[in-house]
């Protein structure tokens, strides 16, 4: 599976604009992770890829067609967990999965329990969804877009309201699913999407500031990531912006990420987090945001 | 093409997508299955019938069938329906409230997804209509007794109910698809059932898609030709609904964008539009083009004036007729074949007039064709035809027609005369035979014959017939010679009994299915007793030996019952088991059968009376009526059931607005004038004249001085027989006055 989104801008009929001119190229396998602050666009651009959207400008091909001629094939093949949804709180777990199969075409019940077994939600299966935890809820939208192997899996905030270790197991789950191919996980958890993407892109302000391998814009953050000691309530250096603020012995360690460090700044090896950070705020600066 | 590949190996491809909305059909029909909401609306209408046995609103039926089937039934079928489209507006916006659409619509069409919730409503509303069915089956048989068919109930409740429901469900989720808003699509849906009630304002059987217009079930006969207008009506409401619903389907959201943008794109979809269009095209066209009642005036015009009325000298003569009608009682239709002798045809352009349901597919005078043309402009229950013969002498004009005998539009209201059922067949002139227009027909000049289902019993104009050939398929062929034009025929499943009260033959003609409540209240005897009660009181009928009366129970599809000379006919209801089983019930139908025996009596026959705003034979005959009740009953029993209700009729015409102010009445629309009129008339003839009538009694000195001079009146009746009897002529023989007689 491809998909090339080309030079898309979206603006709502509010007036809202919210992509400008975004091309991303996506091709299985591949697992890409989509980060950026609230209202950067993800949702957006997570939303005219499922065809839930019209573009105002530009064009999406699947398979090098259009998307909207190929909305059939598009629906059969995609797994989408959105930010937020509702489940019917009448059905049981596997009542849900059950439905949710149908509208996929799916019609082997042994797809419903290989991915309630792989959502760990196997013992829950007869369990009303209105007597489910918040957690469990999340893993049964997990369990829906896994349903059916589709080919393009689309998630938005998939490891929200899950405990620690429910988080690295479904990262797991979705690296492995990765393999054949496209994912596309929108996340505020830079560590996800250091540990299992194998691409990130990083959306500020409806636009594209980076497309590439998460090695390669930690790269281009090395002599932008600095720390020194500070004095409580100190302002932070002009240029900087404080990514972290750890009180030790000899006073508050100071993590900035700057275009210039300044002089008393010790220079440190930068990570994915610290990476995208610069990058937001090279973004901010360059807009005068800052 | 696409293709995938299942974790059970199998592989899909979108060749398999109608399948997909089976799937979705199938789920949500199961998602359904287990909703609260479901299954309360389920129970709620399995006791929606309820108010139909305890109350008598829903249908204009009181025949058995009437009240414990239409009844019934129609409750059902408007409460019903009303909450199976509260349950789909609830069900569409659920989907949306729970936030259910953002997983659904990513994967699915939200077209089929809807589609296939839509089919699961409509089936589970099969399912109800299955049990509800039978859960009042027991009850409905037990309280009809004899009278119930299981064919007859279970016809009902898939010809009235389960389409009623569906068309309902279809326009509820329409207007929810269309707007997107409960509260919106509530009010627009209420505005539908507005447009239902108006059509039971103005008694309209076509714009009655809640509710659909039981004029009356038989009991005796024939109910087929309700159901059949019912049918009718329900297919136009489900071709309208439905097209509205696929136009629906244009107006699913998507793409995040408003009802004009996703209309507009929605008017792609050709194999959505393109039936949709012609569904509703459909649904319109069987609206216009509907057999059943003509396109008449509203009102009954009383006019001999074809327009093609000419002085006697150029009236031309038929010598002799012959009718050869055929009745098909599966499809109600009739085949005929009229031949006319003509001595010498009319010069000029003849009038030909007919029931508007029948088309002419030949027209021949001697071996000529006729052309003809028929006016699309209908009359009171006949459509003008007019055609030209040639000059020529002493031959034959054949004409052959066809059709579905419709029955008045300004009849329509209260009665179903003219129509051709598998047990009862009814035909006025106009549904029987061409009427020609300045043509003279002597006397005895037409030969009939009519071929019926051989179980029924022919009556032609009023008289059993008796000369019949059996066809050997079900049916015969009845023969008769009669009078060319005035004629009526009846058949069905009747028994006729000869009744002699001293010199005098009745022909007592009643259904078969009433034969054991006939034998069990003793109906004979209490037709013996209004005759030898009369003859003691005001005078015996003036028949010979030989003459006979016909009394005859008609049909609940025609409202009421009315005399003519030798013939009495009361409406069906008078035999049921619910009227002579239930001797407390008061002026009931039983007492009708009286009134109107009675009115062999005052009216019609003995004594024709002047049919003024204040005086009518009704008068007298519900007076009659009353003191025979009377001694049947007792003083006190009459008291209320006669004299009470009169003064509280005649207390609430003299309260009404109008009447105190009738400067405000030309104010009114023209139907409410009308209605008002008929109203005044009613109250007049049948109470305020029956207690004037009382009130002269008491003037006079008494019942017995009222007797005697009631049967100077009848004894003087031929002194009136130019000069109908009037109020006046009655003041006079009380030695009263007008002013004697006013009622405070």
């Amino acid at each position: 599976m491809k998909i090339d989104v080309n030079h898309i801008t979206m603006i709502y009929p509010s007036g809202k604009k919210a992509l400008q001119d975004v091309s991303i190229r996506a091709e299985s396998p591949g697992f890409i992770g989509i980060l950026g602050p609230n209202g950067a666009g993800k949702t957006t651009l997570m939303k005219l890829l499922i065809a839930g959207l019209l573009p105002t400008k530009g064009e999406i091909l699947l398979d090098e067609k259009p998307l909207l001629s190929q909305e059939k094939y598009l629906k059969s093949q995609l797994g989408y967990l959105p930010q937020s949804f509702g489940l019917y709180e009448e059905l049981t777990v596997w009542q849900f999965l059950d439905y949710m199969a149908a509208l996929k075409n799916v019609k082997s019940k042994a797809a419903i329990d290989e991915v309630l077994a792989q959502t760990s939600m196997t013992e829950q299966k007869r369990v009303r969804i209105r007597n489910l935890s918040g957690g469990q809820r999340q893993r049964v939208g997990i369990a829906q877009a896994l349903l059916g192997d589709p080919q393009l899996i689309i998630l938005d905030e998939p490891t929200v309201g899950l405990d620690p270790e429910e988080r690295v197991k479904f990262r797991n789950i979705f690296s492995e699913m990765a393999q054949d191919k496209i994912i596309l996980l929108s996340t505020h958890i830079v560590e996800d999407v250091q540990a299992v993407c194998n691409r990130v892109l990083v959306i500020h302000g409806g636009q594209v500031l980076f497309d590439g391998l998460p090695s390669e814009l930690i790269a281009q953050t090395e002599k932008h990531v600095g720390v020194y000691l500070s004095q409580p309530n100190a302002p932070a250096p002009e240029g900087c912006q404080i990514v972290s603020k750890i009180h030790t012995a000899e006073g508050i360690r100071c993590r900035v990420v700057a275009e210039q460090l300044p002089a008393y700044a010790q220079s440190v090896e930068p990570s994915l987090e610290d990476a995208y950070l610069y990058c937001i705020h090279r973004d901010n600066t360059e807009k005068g945001e800052a | 093409m696409f293709s995938k590949k299942l974790s059970s190996g199998k592989i899909l491809t979108g060749k398999q997508f109608p399948g997909k909305l089976f799937s979705l059909y199938r789920v949500e029909l199961r998602r359904l299955l287990l909703s609260k909401t479901v299954w309360i609306i389920t129970v709620l209408c399995l006791f929606a019938p309820l108010p139909g046995y305890l109350l008598p609103y829903f249908s204009d039926s009181r025949t058995m069938s009437g009240r414990y089937i239409a009844n019934p039934v129609l409750a059902g079928t408007m409460i019903g329906a009303v909450l199976w489209a509260i349950l789909t507006i609830m069900e569409a916006d659920r989907l949306h409230r729970s936030g259910v659409s953002v997983l659904a619509d990513a994967v699915a069409s939200p077209v089929s997804l809807s589609t296939a919730r839509t089919l699961a409503l409509l089936t589970i509303a099969m399912l109800v209509t299955a049990v509800t069915a039978l859960v009042w089956l027991p009850y409905t048989a037990v309280k009809i007794a004899y009278l119930f068919s299981a064919k007859f109930y279970c016809a009902n409740f898939v010809i009235l109910m389960l389409p009623t429901w569906w068309i309902s469900i279809l326009f509820a989720d329409a207007l929810y698809r269309i707007t997107r808003r409960v509260e919106l699509s509530v009010m627009l849906y209420v505005g539908l059932v507005c447009v239902n009630i108006g059509g039971m304002v103005f008694y309209d059987y076509f714009t009655r898609w809640l509710s659909p217009r039981i004029i009356s079930y038989s009991d005796g006969f024939s109910s087929i030709w309700p159901l059949r207008i019912a049918f009718y009506t329900r297919i136009i409401w489900v071709c309208l609904s439905f097209g509205f619903w696929l136009i629906s389907i244009l107006c699913v959201r998507r793409y995040q964008r408003g009802l004009v943008f996703s209309f507009v794109r929605g008017l792609r979809r050709i194999s959505v539009l393109l039936p949709a269009l012609l569904l509703v095209i459909a649904g319109i066209s069987l609206w216009h083009f509907q057999p059943f009642i003509d396109h008449g005036p509203n009102e009954y015009v009383f006019t001999t004036d074809t327009g093609n009325e000419d002085d006697e000298a150029s009236i031309s003569l038929i010598k002799s007729i012959r009718y050869s009608i055929r009745t098909d009682p599966a499809f109600g239709l009739l085949y005929g074949r009229a031949e006319y002798d003509i001595q010498s045809p009319y010069q000029g352009e003849t009038l030909l007039a007919m029931s508007p349901g029948y088309k002419i597919t030949k027209m021949t005078y001697g071996d000529s064709e006729v052309a003809f043309r028929t006016v699309e402009e209908d009359m009171n229950g006949w459509r003008p035809t007019y055609f030209e013969l040639p000059q020529e002498y002493h031959k034959t004009l054949v004409i052959e027609y066809e059709g579905f005998p419709t029955i008045s539009r300004a009849s329509a209201l209260y009665r179903a005369e003219d129509c051709i059922d598998p047990n009862y067949i009814s035909l006025s002139s106009a549904s029987l035979f061409p009427r020609l227009n300045n043509y003279y027909t002597p006397q005895k000049a037409a030969a009939v014959d009519i071929t019926i289902p051989a179980h029924l019993t022919p009556l032609l104009n009023y008289a059993p017939m008796s000369n019949f050939v059996d066809n050997g398929n079900d049916t015969k062929t009845w023969s008769a010679v009669c009078p060319g034009y005035v004629m009526n025929f009846t058949a069905g499943d009747y028994v006729i009994d000869t009744i002699s009260v001293d010199d005098l033959d009745i022909d007592f003609v009643y259904g078969k299915t009433y034969e054991s409540i006939v034998e069990e209240s003793n109906v004979r005897q209490a037709i013996v007793d209004v005759f030898t009660y009369c003859g003691e009181h005001y005078g015996k009928l003036p028949w010979a030996k030989d003459n006979r009366l016909l009394l005859q129970q008609r049909s609940s599809m025609v409202m009421g019952g009315y005399a003519l000379p030798g013939v009495s006919q009361w409406f069906e209801t008078v035999l049921s088991p619910d009227t002579l089983g239930d001797p407390n019930k008061g002026a009931s139908a039983t007492e009708v059968f009286i009134h109107e025996m009675i009115h062999q009596w005052w009216g019609g026959l003995g004594l024709d009376c002047t049919e003024e705003e204040l005086w009518s034979s009704e008068g007298l005959t519900v007076y009659s009526t009353y003191r025979l009740v009377k001694e049947t009953y007792g003083d006190a029993y009459a008291q209320q059931y006669y004299v009470d209700v009169w003064e509280d009729a005649v207390e609430m015409q003299n309260r009404s607005f109008y009447n105190r102010h009738p400067e405000y009445v030309p104010l009114l629309p023209d139907l409410y004038q009308a209605e008002l009129n008929l109203s005044n008339s009613g109250i007049n003839h049948y109470n305020r004249m029956p207690l004037m009538i009382l009130k002269a009694q008491e003037l006079v000195g008494g019942e017995e001085k009222m007797d005697a001079i009631l049967r100077q009146i009848y004894a003087d009746r031929d002194l009136f027989n130019q000069n109908y009897f009037s109020y006046q002529d009655f003041l006079r023989y009380c030695g009263l006055t007008e002013e004697d007689l006013y009622l405070e």
